[in-house]
């Protein structure tokens, strides 16, 4: 296994063990291994990774606000 | 995974035209390059360097091309190095084609800069041909090919021993720690997962600071409770201003009508004073008329001798009438005329004195009685105006001619005058009566002007007070104005809080995974390279249980400080063994066991160069490492260099022979002992370096060594490289 699909399969299971709900897992997962990736730099080399990261994250945040509502 | 496919050298050190096909068959992925000292292996992995690295990957680089420059060439020539690198990417089931061109251009040999360089990364299009990228492509090739990791793809001898912190005689345990954690780190994504780790939390501080920027300029239950209290103070104040209008308005129209009453004043008062003029017109007019009457009684006197009672009996006073009449009347000589006068004036209740003469009074009583006397005797007056008639006609009184005429006329106007005279006293009576009773308005009209002024000051008192409760209300609907954009603002900011609340949430939850990710690499993949060098020292090395070495490995040293550092081990009967104590053949072995172990470990899928690694192995080990390096199934591209010593032994040779898919040897002039231009034909100068594709099986024209001839080993080949 190469350290890329490593690191995955690590996320992936930190993943599984947050108490939330599994779309919310989904997203975050995503979310990690885009931040991983665009630390890399296999992503298309980044400009600005700070806004990248910002980005990613508050439409995170609006996603899971998103899901939660939708639960209740 | 990357494979080099080519490498084309021009004008590069001593290489003036070179090309080197790698070994790509996954049955023969071995490319072996054989090559003495000095025939220009460090120099093409130089090649290797500057065209995937630039200046940063020739070590001994201080911007001086001196490295590059082609050693036949003259002090001041201008010369242009170039070498570009073929190679593929293979990629979920894609594989593309790249060619990375790095050129140099040099004037001469002293100002010569490697930072002038240009660097091309050219993708293979559909069709064909090669599109060149941009420069942020070649940064993106780092990410994958990592600069600071090219001690690691390409290791040698002298750098591996590094890993184990150097050669046996200056041991650095710094050292060691330092190339390991390098290694790791990078190899392991230990650097990224954590970067990766602290920026999400950096991130997720930064939506903190800005909630709690956002939270103290919001004050929303503050400007909800003024609001509310400046609402209230409105409906007060609006309840009082209708209160306060109508008392303005009562005390204006109040004052207003107070106004024209005073202005209807003051036009009577001046209409009052107009008469007054009026009333002094007619007093110049009755003084004129008097003197008139005086002179024409003075006229009269001078036709008759009684003259001067005529004179007197005409006086103005009463007191002189009096006084006149009188003896008059005790000698019956009274106008009867005058007599008429007197009983106008006691009516009118004054005389001509100033005297006033009221009905009843003593003087009435007086007058009255000598009026009765009067008429008694005026017969009498008759009788004596008769005779004065009689004696004016016939001249009787004087030497002055009576002429009844001017008598007539004089009597005529006298008895005219009067009339007017009373008219005038008359009118002049009424209206010093007017003037006194206007005289009382003059009063009433002062205290008029009083109360207006005092109705004025309330009205203006009233009108301040409206005009402060507007102002009042004005403050106020701006103050609620400023409330209600605060709010609102503050509604906005709660919405900005409520998503950075959220993002802050979900950062947490993406730095907890990234961080467990890190944490579990860390243990358990380090755990993993460290079994996998203990199994590849054990197959290299040949190491028993007898040997000197039981187990080596790789472990995390204390957490001493927040990047935690790794370090190499070796055990020997269960005690740690020190590393400096380790002898030069097992310090090599367990430097390539760390290197092949972690290429192992984190499915490194790029090639893996190795110059002269087998100079510090011999034997069994030596050929274990190359049955190891050849297999090519637990590293990417294998590219081995060595010399003829190195491939001599057989056994190697048998794996040579069976994995090799591209074989070369380099030949210089110290090699053949002679000027290898007379060897290679196609060589201009003899510090050039001649290519042949002879395997270490192998001889031929441009690299056969005296005695390669009578070597039972090797076989000749014939020229056609």
């Amino acid at each position: 296994m190469g350290n890329e699909e490593r690191v995955n399969k690590e996320i992936d299971a930190a993943v599984q063990r947050l108490p939330i709900s599994t779309a919310q897992r989904e997203a975050v997962k995503q979310v990690a291994i885009n931040c991983v990736e665009i630390e890399t730099g296999h992503v298309q080399l980044q400009t600005n990774i700070n806004q990248q990261f910002e980005q990613l994250l508050r439409e995170l945040g609006t996603k899971l606000s998103t899901e939660d509502r939708d639960e209740t | 995974m990357i494979q080099f496919l080519e490498l084309e050298l021009t004008n590069f050190a001593i290489y003036p035209k070179a090309s080197f096909k790698f070994a790509t068959d996954p049955e023969r992925p071995l490319t072996v390059i054989r090559g003495e000292n000095e025939s220009g292996k460090t120099t093409l992995v130089r090649a290797f360097l500057w065209v995937l690295f630039g200046s940063k990957g020739i070590q001994e680089a201080t911007d001086n091309a001196y490295a590059l420059r082609p050693v036949w060439v003259k002090a001041d020539e201008s010369v242009t190095t170039k070498v570009k690198l073929s190679f593929r990417q293979m990629k979920s089931g894609k594989t593309v084609a790249f060619n990375l061109v790095r050129t140099l251009t040099s004037k001469d040999a002293k100002n010569a800069r490697l930072s002038d360089d240009k660097v091309v990364l050219a993708r293979q299009e559909a069709g064909g041909a090669f599109k060149p990228m941009s420069e942020a492509a070649v940064e993106t090739l780092h990410t994958i090919i990592r600069p600071e990791m090219r001690d690691f793809y390409f290791i040698d001898a002298d750098k591996a021993v590094d890993f184990v912190g150097g050669s046996e005689a200056n041991h650095s345990d710094q050292l060691m720690r330092s190339m390991i954690g390098k290694s790791i780190r990078a190899l392991l994504s230990l650097d990224t997962l954590r970067s990766a780790s602290e920026r999400v939390q950096d991130q997720r501080n930064q939506f903190v600071r800005d909630i709690a920027a956002l939270n103290r300029g919001a004050m929303g239950t503050n400007q909800q409770q003024a609001l509310i209290n400046v609402e209230s103070e409105i409906e007060k104040l609006k309840k009082q201003i209708p209160t306060a209008k109508a008392a303005f308005t009562n005390a204006d129209e109040t004052h207003r009508l107070s106004d024209e009453q005073f202005s209807t004043m003051i036009k009577e008062l001046e209409m009052a004073s107009k008469r007054a003029v009026d009333g002094k017109k007619f007093r110049d007019n009755r003084d004129r008329l008097n003197v008139r009457r005086r002179q024409l009684v003075h006229q009269l006197a001078e036709y008759a001798p009684g003259a001067a009672l005529a004179a007197a009996i005409l006086s103005p006073t009463l007191k002189a009438i009096i006084d006149r009449l009188e003896p008059m009347k005790e000698k019956g000589h009274i106008p009867p005329h005058e007599l008429e006068v007197i009983p106008r004036l006691i009516k009118r209740g004054v005389c001509l004195c100033g005297t006033e003469i009221s009905e009843g009074s003593p003087a009435a009583d007086k007058l009255t009685a000598i009026l009765l006397e009067a008429r008694k005797t005026e017969s009498g007056a008759r009788f004596l105006d008769g005779v004065l008639n009689l004696a004016t006609r016939h001249k009787l009184f004087g030497a002055k001619a009576v002429r009844n005429d001017p008598i007539t006329a004089i009597k005529k106007e006298l008895a005219d005058l009067d009339p007017e005279i009373g008219e005038l006293s008359a009118a002049i009576t009424e209206v010093e009566k007017t003037a006194a009773a206007e005289g009382g308005k003059q009063a009433e009209a002062s205290e008029m002007k009083r109360d207006i002024g005092e109705k004025l000051a309330q009205r203006d008192t009233f009108r301040d007070a409206l005009i402060r409760l507007q102002n009042e209300l004005e403050k106020l609907e701006t103050e609620r104005r400023s409330h209600q954009e605060s709010i609102r603002l503050a509604a906005g900011r709660s919405d900005k809080v409520k998503v950075l609340q959220a993002s802050e949430r979900a950062a947490d939850l993406v730095k907890s995974v990234v961080q467990a990710a890190y944490e579990r690499v860390e243990s358990d993949q380090v755990a993993d390279v460290s079994k996998s060098m203990t199994n590849l020292f054990s197959t290299i090395v040949g190491q028993t249980e007898d040997g000197l070495i039981s187990e080596v490995g790789l472990r995390t040293t204390g957490p001493a400080s927040n990047l935690p550092e790794y370090e190499l081990f070796a055990r020997y009967q269960n005690a740690d063994k020190p590393l400096k104590l380790i002898n030069g053949a097992s310090r090599r072995a367990l430097s390539v066991a760390f290197v092949l172990a972690l290429a192992e470990q984190t499915g490194t899928r790029v090639p893996l160069v190795t110059d002269s690694l087998l100079h510090s192995t011999s034997g069994e080990v030596r050929k274990r490492l190359v049955d190891f390096l050849a297999k090519g199934k637990r590293i990417g591209q294998p590219i081995m260099f060595g010399t003829r010593a190195d491939f001599q032994s057989p056994e190697v040779r048998t794996v040579l022979d069976q994995f090799a898919g591209a074989t070369y040897t380099l030949t210089a002039q110290s090699h053949v002992g002679a000027d290898v231009v007379r060897a290679d034909p196609n060589r201009e100068q003899s510090n050039q370096v001649s290519i042949c594709n002879c395997s270490p099986r192998q001889y031929c024209a441009i690299c056969e060594r005296t005695g390669d001839a009578s070597t039972t080993d090797l076989s000749s080949k014939s020229r056609g490289s």
